[in-house]
């Protein structure tokens, strides 16, 4: 890599931001190609070219960020690029990729395309700019940019009264927790005096506790919560899973999370490292670590046991998403420096599964099934392939080896055990991740038997699935599988990463 | 494959099945320590070198014991499985996965790589016992899945527990040994790890999913199940816990002990009022797991070389009780009731099942000349000079199962006169050659091992002597 840069001037801001630069030229490109398409030419075949041109720009952001990224920071340290934000902002170029590939196999289009992808491009720089944030403001910013694309994306088929609903459910808890987030910035920033995380980290050092400061942590956690729909501020996530376009809800489930879980990890450690406390049961010391503790207690508990109820799979996946970001915050809540890596590492595998499954249920959906588990009845008889793909991405998220999904969660519990002076620290949340994930298996072998048991479906009718569906699904299947048997080479590239 | 084709399916399974037997046969006869070390190198590739895995296949002589024992199991239950007609590719795709899995727990000497395999023998149960099986089919796989899962998290803790603990760079077992554990740390992590193995082991109370699940299950698949998937519990609880905690073995040897002699004498006597056949032999199997799990918590050579003798010789005999019961006579009378047998005249129109199932039983209650006998005596042997009052209960579970094996036995295929009814229902058909084959293989083993133990005991022998299993003995010797 080249020599770290840290400077003020325009160029250099642009290279150190070049990806995201990328995508905010291709949402206006996207915009002006929509503007110009005429009213005649076939729906499909023009939502098709815009897709295309969105994935041709995250793809040229892909390709800076793997070979031509620079890495320093801008002065004031408001934005910054260093290994780990690089591998972290590929792993959300990829799934973002990965979503907008789930678009090119929609059939059925809603009105005003070009405004879709710009803002699901939007929402991607939003998330990358998440990532390399570094400022109380810019944090905000970036989490407000993403946020507000995506509240417009969950209710764009706004023909349907349920989608309108969900979009503003979203909203509202999302622009209160905003304003949680922005109110326990403003006491940070009134303790403190600074809004740079280090120099956050610095001023504390020399402070006695505050109970503002307190009270603005817990407010700023309750708004991050929101973000990465940890239990209990996931109200919104079954609904929005439910209702909002595949495409989008793929989106909101994979790469926002992966930004979410990144900048969360940061604010905390790189801001409130010295208070971050101790949950050992015997040396209890009040921290931080102790508010993502009982979130992490309360989104495994919550998550897996409100699936178990869920017939509709986009609710059952909702919830199982939620409890699978309160076994994320088990690595959030590691000092050790494995488990930022991590998190991160869980988090993109877990979006790879999570596209797959969307794409799954797409599919059924437009061969006219409802996403509930009595489509899934013999799909067996139906679709083999489909039902081979379905088993590989659900025991993945079940965590059952050989598949990714277990290694991402072995390493995040050895992260976890890792981290505390004390190694059994954080054992009884591993402990308790374990009992979840054993809870999380009954509701998984429900849907794979499901899909293998023969039902009284009598018309076998096969399925139709276009080339782009396909190729969506066998490539995360293939991620799902070949990240499993060799990880080695991207969880030592992230973990190096991390460790600079 | 073809799914129109179950026969080629059926073929292709036995030639995989048979390929991987022999080999294991080989590898087991020709075994020899090398250098003095027990534990013979297959292959070593560093896997996930950043969490310290490597792919390490190794095996010592109670590996070897185990592997032989999977290799002709799996032969014996591909066999049974000859009448699967339905979706018979996806059948066998499940049972060699299983399969796979379990040959794969035998020979890791990386605990990550014992416990991804481990994983893999436990999902394919689910989809063997949910769709082709019987009798409350669907709760019966749940329940043993979901116990596999629960006692698969406990190891799984105590594995990451003692990686976390050492501080060790590697998950490779001779490397983890070196490391000495805190008594403390031994205190808890033993029963959690031994426990969470032995679960899959049937060890009484947490053998409840075994019965059902047994009984769900389709005739091959209860034969691997009792035959080799219980032993992996066993196994691993020797090969992890045992050998990692030694200090906590000797704290908590006597409480689990005590728990293994209620499970030989209990399994025994709840074998002794079901009126269902099989319900009869997937109980007699947690009784007789219990002898394997005492033998291990007997800690002595004696009781150790007992335990895997039990292991091999259960692994076979129940496997065969299981084809009588499952196929021979299940699939052919539709029933299991002991009081409808009894007026079927089973034991007429099958004496070849009968003489089978008079053989299995009577070696599996300990008749001198077949495996049981040589099992069951090191067992009670070991055990006694550990805890004598417990050998004593595992002589009372030995006279039990004579009572519930003979009553079995007299109920179904010689009925006494009074319950013989004049009506004879639709002949039942003929014994096929595949269950013949079956079943004079598994028979033949037994009946090798009963006479001439000393084949499984060289290999083992070298193995209890290793620095893996040193500490444990010297322990309890100093007791």
């Amino acid at each position: 890599m080249q020599s770290l840069i840290q400077t003020t001037t325009y160029g250099d801001i642009l290279s150190l931001t070049g990806p995201e630069w990328i995508l905010v030229l291709t949402a206006l490109v996207v915009l002006a190609v929509s503007f110009t398409q005429a009213k005649t030419t076939s729906n499909t075949a023009g939502t098709r070219r815009l897709t295309w041109i969105s994935l041709v720009g995250v793809f040229l952001a892909g390709g800076v960020l793997l070979f031509n990224q620079p890495l320093g920071s801008v002065k004031g340290d408001v934005f910054f690029v260093s290994e780990a934000t690089r591998w972290v902002k590929l792993g959300i170029v990829c799934l973002a990729g990965l979503s907008l590939w789930l678009h090119l196999g929609t059939e059925k289009h809603l009105p005003h395309q070009g405004e879709f992808h710009a803002l699901i491009l939007f929402a991607t720089v939003g998330m990358l700019l998440l990532v390399g944030a570094d400022h109380l403001i810019m944090i905000f910013i970036a989490l407000e940019l993403t946020a507000l694309s995506l509240y417009v994306l969950a209710g764009f088929e706004k023909s349907k009264s349920i989608c309108t609903q969900t979009a503003f459910k979203y909203f509202l808890i999302g622009g209160v927790s905003a304003a949680f987030l922005l109110y326990g910035f403003s006491l940070i920033y009134g303790v403190t005096g600074h809004m740079q995380l280090t120099d956050i980290q610095v001023n504390l050092a020399s402070k006695s506790t505050d109970p503002l400061l307190a009270l603005g942590l817990i407010m700023a956690l309750a708004g991050f919560g929101f973000k990465i729909a940890a239990a209990p501020f996931h109200m919104w996530a079954p609904d929005v899973y439910q209702t909002a376009p595949t495409p989008v809800a793929s989106l909101i489930a994979s790469a926002s999370k992966v930004a979410g879980f990144f900048v969360l990890g940061r604010f905390l450690w790189e801001g409130f490292g010295q208070h971050a406390g101790s949950i050992q049961v015997t040396h209890w010391t009040s921290g931080w670590i102790g508010i993502i503790g009982l979130l992490a207690c309360l989104s495994m508990v919550i998550g897996n046991f409100a699936a178990l109820k869920q017939i509709n799979l986009r609710r059952l996946l909702a919830y199982s998403a939620v409890a699978h970001s309160g076994y994320a915050l088990l690595g959030i809540a590691s000092p050790s420096t494995l488990g930022p890596a991590s998190v991160s590492f869980y988090m993109m595998t877990y979006g790879i599964s999570i596209v797959g499954m969307f794409g799954l249920l797409q599919i059924l959906e437009q061969n006219g099934h409802a996403s509930d588990f009595k489509s899934l009845e013999s799909l067996r008889f139906r679709s083999g392939w489909m039902t081979a793909c379905l088993t590989i991405l659900i025991l993945s998220m079940a965590g059952i080896p050989p598949m990714v999904g277990f290694l991402a969660k072995f390493n995040l519990f050895i992260a976890a055990l890792k981290g505390s002076s004390q190694p059994l620290g954080l054992i009884l949340l591993v402990v308790l991740a374990l009992g979840a994930s054993a809870v999380s298996l009954y509701y998984y072998l429900k849907i794979l038997k499901a899909a293998f048991c023969k039902g009284d479906c009598d018309q076998p009718a096969s399925m139709t699935i276009n080339a782009y569906q396909f190729t969506l699904v066998s490539l995360t299947v293939a991620g799902v599988l070949l990240l499993g048997l060799f990880p080695e080479p991207i969880l030592s590239r992230l973990t190096n990463a991390f460790g600079i | 494959m073809p799914a129109k084709r179950p026969d080629l399916s059926r073929r292709l399974a036995l030639v995989g099945t048979l390929i991987s037997a022999l080999i294991a046969l080989v590898c087991a006869a020709t075994y020899s320590p090398v250098d003095g070390n027990s534990v013979v190198d297959i292959t070593k590739w560093n896997w996930i070198p950043s969490l310290g895995i490597s792919y390490y296949l190794a095996a010592d002589g109670i590996s070897m014991v185990m592997v032989a024992l999977t290799g002709i199991a799996s032969v014996a239950a591909v066999l049974f499985s000859w009448n699967i007609e339905e979706r018979a590719n996806e059948f066998f795709g499940f049972f060699l996965t299983l399969i796979g899995g379990v040959y794969g727990v035998f020979i890791s000497f990386d605990l990550f790589l014992l416990f991804v395999f481990y994983e893999i023998a436990i999902i394919p149960k689910y989809f063997l016992i949910a769709l082709w099986g019987s009798t409350r089919k669907s709760y019966a796989a749940m329940k043993l899945v979901l116990y596999s899962f629960v006692g698969s998290s406990m190891a799984l803790i105590g594995i990451m527990a003692a990686f976390v603990v050492s501080g060790s760079v590697s998950f490779d077992l001779q490397q983890l040994i070196l490391h000495p554990y805190a008594p403390e740390f031994q205190r808890w992590a033993f029963p959690v790890t031994f426990i969470g193995f032995v679960i899959l082991a049937g060890l009484w109370p947490f053998h409840t999913w075994a019965p059902t699940g047994h009984v769900a299950a389709p005739t091959g698949a209860s034969m691997l199940l009792a035959g080799v998937v219980m032993k992996l519990g066993a196994y691993g609880a020797l090969r992890v816990p045992m050998t990692l905690f030694p200090m906590g073995a000797s704290i908590w040897r006597e409480e689990i002990a005590l728990l293994a002699a209620i499970g030989i004498v209990a399994g025994a006597l709840v074998a002794l009022v079901q009126n269902d056949f099989k319900f009869i032999i997937g109980y007699s199997s947690v009784s007789h797991m219990g002898f394997v799990l005492l033998g291990l918590l007997a800690t002595t050579e004696t009781g150790l070389n007992g335990a895997v003798l039990q292991m091999f010789s259960h692994g076979i005999l129940a496997g065969l009780l299981f084809a009588v019961v499952g196929r021979m006579v299940y699939s052919r009378t539709h029933t299991r009731d002991l009081s409808k047998l009894e007026t079927m005249q089973v034991g007429k129109q099958l004496p070849f099942a009968a003489t089978i199932f008079l053989i299995a039983a009577l070696a599996s209650v300990g008749m001198p000349g077949f495996s049981g006998f040589v099992a069951e005596l090191h067992v009670i042997t070991g055990a006694w000079s550990s805890y004598s009052y417990l050998a004593l209960m595992a002589g009372l579970g030995v006279i039990l199962g004579v009572a519930y094996s003979m009553r079995a036995l007299f109920t179904v295929f010689w009925p006494s006169a009074s319950a013989r009814e004049p009506e004879i229902g639709t002949p039942l058909s003929g014994l096929t050659i595949q269950e013949k084959t079956g079943a004079i293989l598994l028979v033949t083993t037994s009946l090798v091992i009963g006479i001439y133990p000393r084949l499984l005991l060289d290999i083992i022998a070298p193995s209890l002597q290793s620095p893996l299993l040193k500490p444990l003995l010297d322990q309890s010797s100093t007791l």
